[in-house]
C-alpha cells in the first residue's frame, strides 16, 4: 500500500462516517513505533447502519477476499459483513483487514474505549492507544506480536514521562 | 537470609521499560525521532518505507533467479 492509498482509504471511510478504529501495525506506527507495516487493520462497529456505510465506502475500491480462491463468489454487502466477523480484503489500493473483534480487547465498543483521536491527512481518526496495543499483542501471543512489546512499552514510558513534564 | 533475598529482588525488577527495550535491541533514537513527527508523517514515511522493502525483496528475488539461470 502506498501513502496515497492509505489516505484514499481513510478518506473513503471518513466521508461515509464509518465507525472504525485503526489497530494493528498502522496503530503502532501512529503511536511512534519503528516497525514497518504494509497493510491497514481496522476494527469496525457491527451495527447495521455502520455496515451499510462500510459497504458504501469500500465498494469503489473493489474489495475481494484475500487468499480465497478467485472463483469463490463474494459480494460485499451488509448481509455478508453481518454473517462474518473478521475479513481480509485485497483492494485496488492494497490490503485491508476488517476486524469485528480484537483478541484481548473485544468488540468495537471495547476497542473504541481504548482509542484516542489523531489528525491524519487532515482527518480526525480513532487510533488504538499504546495501552490497547500492548494488551492486544499480549493476548495474541504470537512471536511477531511479542517481538514488538518492548518497543511499545518503551513508547508508553516515554509518553508517561512527557505527560509528567 | 530471606530478608536479604527480598531486598535483592526489587533491584532486578526496577529496570524501566526503556532499559528493557534497549536490552532487547530497540533503537530508542528511532522512537524519539518518530515522536517528533506528526501522525501523518509517521504513517506516510512508514508506507514509503514499506514500498522500499518490497522493492528490495523483489530485487533480491530477481538476483537469486538470475544466478540460478
Amino acid at each position: 500500500m502506498t501513502p496515497s492509498g492509505v489516505e484514499k482509504l481513510l478518506r473513503a471511510l471518513d466521508s461515509e462516517r464509518v465507525a472504525f478504529v485503526i489497530i494493528g501495525g498502522a496503530a503502532a506506527v501512529l503511536q511512534g513505533s519503528a516497525y514497518v507495516t504494509n497493510d491497514l487493520d481496522v476494527c469496525y462497529s457491527r451495527e447495521r447502519k455502520n455496515l451499510e456505510k462500510l459497504v458504501a465506502a469500500l465498494a469503489p475500491l473493489h474489495p475481494s477476499l484475500r487468499a480465497a480462491p478467485k472463483n469463490l463468489p463474494f459480494k460485499l454487502d451488509a448481509a455478508t459483513l453481518k454473517s462474518g466477523l473478521n475479513f481480509t480484503f485485497d483492494t485496488d489500493i492494497g490490503d485491508l483487514d476488517l476486524l469485528g473483534e480484537v483478541s484481548g480487547l473485544g468488540d468495537y465498543s471495547a476497542v473504541e474505549a481504548l482509542s484516542e483521536e489523531m489528525e491524519i491527512f487532515g482527518m480526525r481518526c480513532k487510533v488504538l492507544t499504546l495501552e490497547g496495543l500492548i494488551k492486544a499483542k499480549r493476548a495474541a501471543g504470537r512471536r511477531k506480536d511479542l517481538l514488538i512489546l518492548p518497543e511499545l512499552e518503551a513508547l508508553l514510558e516515554i509518553r508517561k514521562g512527557q505527560k509528567k513534564d | 537470609m530471606l530478608e536479604f533475598a527480598s531486598m535483592a529482588e526489587p533491584s532486578a525488577k526496577q529496570k524501566t521499560a526503556l532499559e528493557r527495550a534497549q536490552e532487547e535491541g530497540v533503537d530508542l533514537t528511532q522512537l524519539y525521532e518518530r515522536l517528533s513527527w506528526t501522525p501523518t508523517e509517521r504513517i506516510r514515511r512508514n508506507y514509503e518505507g514499506a514500498i522500499l522493502v518490497e522493492e528490495l525483496k523483489k530485487a533480491g528475488q530477481r538476483h537469486r533467479d538470475a544466478k540460478r539461470g
